[in-house]
This record gives C-alpha cells, sequence and structure tokens, in this order.
C-alpha cells in the first residue's frame, strides 16, 4: 500500500497535500488563537496556501491563467492586511486589548 | 534521489514547521519573524514550479511589505502581555484541531482518487515549464485588463479607506481638534 516511490517523485498529489496542510494550520490558527493579530497572519497563511493550489494547477496544466490568478490574490491580501490592520489600531485604542474575546463590548 | 525531490522536502519542512511556529508562538513579534519563514518558503516553491515572477512578487509584496506592517504594529502596540494557544485543556480545544486535520485528509483523498494521473505524466515528460514575465504580462494586460483596473480601484480605495479610519477620533492621530 505505502509504496516507496511515491515518495521518490514529486508529482501534483505532493504540492496539493503540501498547500492543505498549510490552509489547516491557518485555519486552526484562527480558531485556537484569541490575539487578533495572529488571527490575521492565519489568513494570509491560509490566502499563501490557496496561491500554492493555484501554481501548482498552472504547473501541471500549462496555462498561464492560475499565475495571473495568484497575482491578483496577493493584491487583495495585501489591501485587506492594510484595512485589517488600521480596525486593529482603532480597536485596541478602544478596548485596551487584542484579545478578541473582549471585542463583544464594541457598540457604536 | 534527483535534487529537486530534496529541495521539494526541504521546503515543505521549512513552510510547515514555520507555519506551525507562527499559529503556536507566545509573541506576536516571533509569530511575524515564523511568517517571513513561511511567505521566502512559498516562493521557494513557486520557483520551483516554474513560476519566477510570482516568486519575486511573493517576496516583494508578502515578506516585504505585509510582514513589515505587522511588525510595525506589534511594535506600536506596546503588548505586555502573553498568551500561549489553548490555555483551556477543554474538548472544544480538541475539536479545533481535529477539524482541520480531518479536513486533511478527507481533500487529501479525495484528489488522489480524483485527479488524473496523466497531467503528472505529461508534465514530468516535457521537462520543466517556464512562465517567462513577458507572456504573463502580455495576458495580464489584454484578457485580464478589466480586473487589472478593478484591482487598481479597490487599492485606490483602500488607501483611503485605511487613512480615514487611522485619522479618526481614538485613532493614532491624537492631536488638537
Amino acid at each position: 500500500m505505502l509504496d516507496l516511490n511515491e515518495f521518490m517523485h514529486i508529482g501534483i498529489h505532493h504540492y496539493i497535500a503540501l498547500s492543505l496542510i498549510l490552509f489547516a494550520v491557518g485555519m486552526m490558527g484562527v480558531m485556537i488563537r484569541t490575539n487578533v493579530l495572529i488571527i490575521l497572519m492565519s489568513i494570509e497563511l491560509m490566502l499563501n496556501a490557496v496561491n500554492l493550489s493555484f501554481v501548482t494547477f498552472s504547473h501541471y496544466n500549462k496555462n498561464f491563467d492560475g499565475q495571473i490568478i495568484v497575482f491578483f490574490v496577493m493584491t487583495i491580501a495585501a489591501a485587506e492586511a492594510a484595512v485589517g490592520l488600521a480596525l486593529v489600531v482603532l480597536i485596541f485604542k478602544h478596548v485596551k486589548t487584542l484579545n478578541v474575546r473582549f471585542f463583544e463590548k464594541l457598540r457604536g | 534521489m534527483e535534487s529537486s525531490v530534496l529541495l521539494f522536502y526541504v521546503l515543505a519542512a521549512l513552510i510547515l514547521i514555520s507555519a506551525v511556529g507562527v499559529i503556536s508562538a507566545a509573541n506576536a513579534i516571533y509569530s511575524a519573524l515564523c511568517l517571513v519563514t513561511t511567505m521566502f518558503g512559498v516562493a521557494g516553491v513557486f520557483l520551483n514550479l516554474g513560476a519566477p515572477f510570482i516568486g519575486a512578487v511573493q517576496v516583494i509584496v508578502y515578506a516585504g511589505a505585509v510582514v513589515v506592517l505587522f511588525v510595525m504594529i506589534v511594535m506600536l502596540l506596546d503588548l505586555k502581555k502573553k498568551e500561549r494557544p489553548l490555555q483551556s485543556r477543554s474538548v472544544s480545544s480538541g475539536i479545533k484541531v481535529a477539524i482541520p486535520a480531518l479536513l486533511v485528509g478527507i481533500v487529501v483523498a479525495a484528489a488522489q482518487m480524483s485527479i488524473d494521473f496523466a497531467t503528472q505524466e505529461g508534465a514530468a515528460q516535457s521537462g520543466g515549464f517556464l512562465v517567462s514575465t513577458k507572456e504573463l504580462a502580455q495576458l495580464l494586460l489584454s484578457k485580464y485588463l478589466f480586473a487589472f483596473e478593478a484591482i487598481s480601484l479597490l487599492i485606490l480605495v483602500v488607501i483611503v479607506g485605511a487613512i480615514s479610519l487611522a485619522r479618526s477620533p481614538g485613532g493614532t492621530h491624537v492631536g488638537p481638534q
């Protein structure tokens, strides 16, 4: 069942598995951490995992379009980080903590 | 063992170890430093997959711009209290770790069964597929021209939004009213 040959030849499955594990690590980070900065970093990890799978499929299907999409995803991720961090600064000034459990007090 | 196989495993180990470092470090600045290592590993995998332009953009945009933004915010906020992940040893913590792990297992199995092995063989025989920046730019400015312009509009909106958020009362800008 477990063929050693499968580990010696890197194929599309290896890259997909790497991308999935990276996505799962990011997902765990969003769920187990309460620090809002680290939650934003975990979202960046998940976006990177998706980029990795886009480039993998682009490579194995010999199609450039996947790389263009990765370019757009990176742009949107940078924009999302800028707005997210501006919001973090704003919330920190109000609540004096980065723990998301205390953000339930946000009102008005 | 071929060098590209060894390179893949080294990069995969680098990416996964530093990604676990991001979500498990107690101090946010160590998380940001681990994030830089992860981004460099992903850029290495992009180069390995024959996408040099995307790899360079990854280093410049993520490792250069986004992580610097994170580090600056960590410095600005002056966090004294450290907090570790999974402080309560409860059932819900176990569930939070188990659900992503289960997802990985299911999707890897689905990919193993569904993806055609022929595409893999074809790519291996042609011996690499390198996308030149010129071809990428021609595609970006012809087929995806509308998306390109829409993205530039989005960035303009984000610049205005981030400045207005940071300048509002209670933001970083505290000056005479």
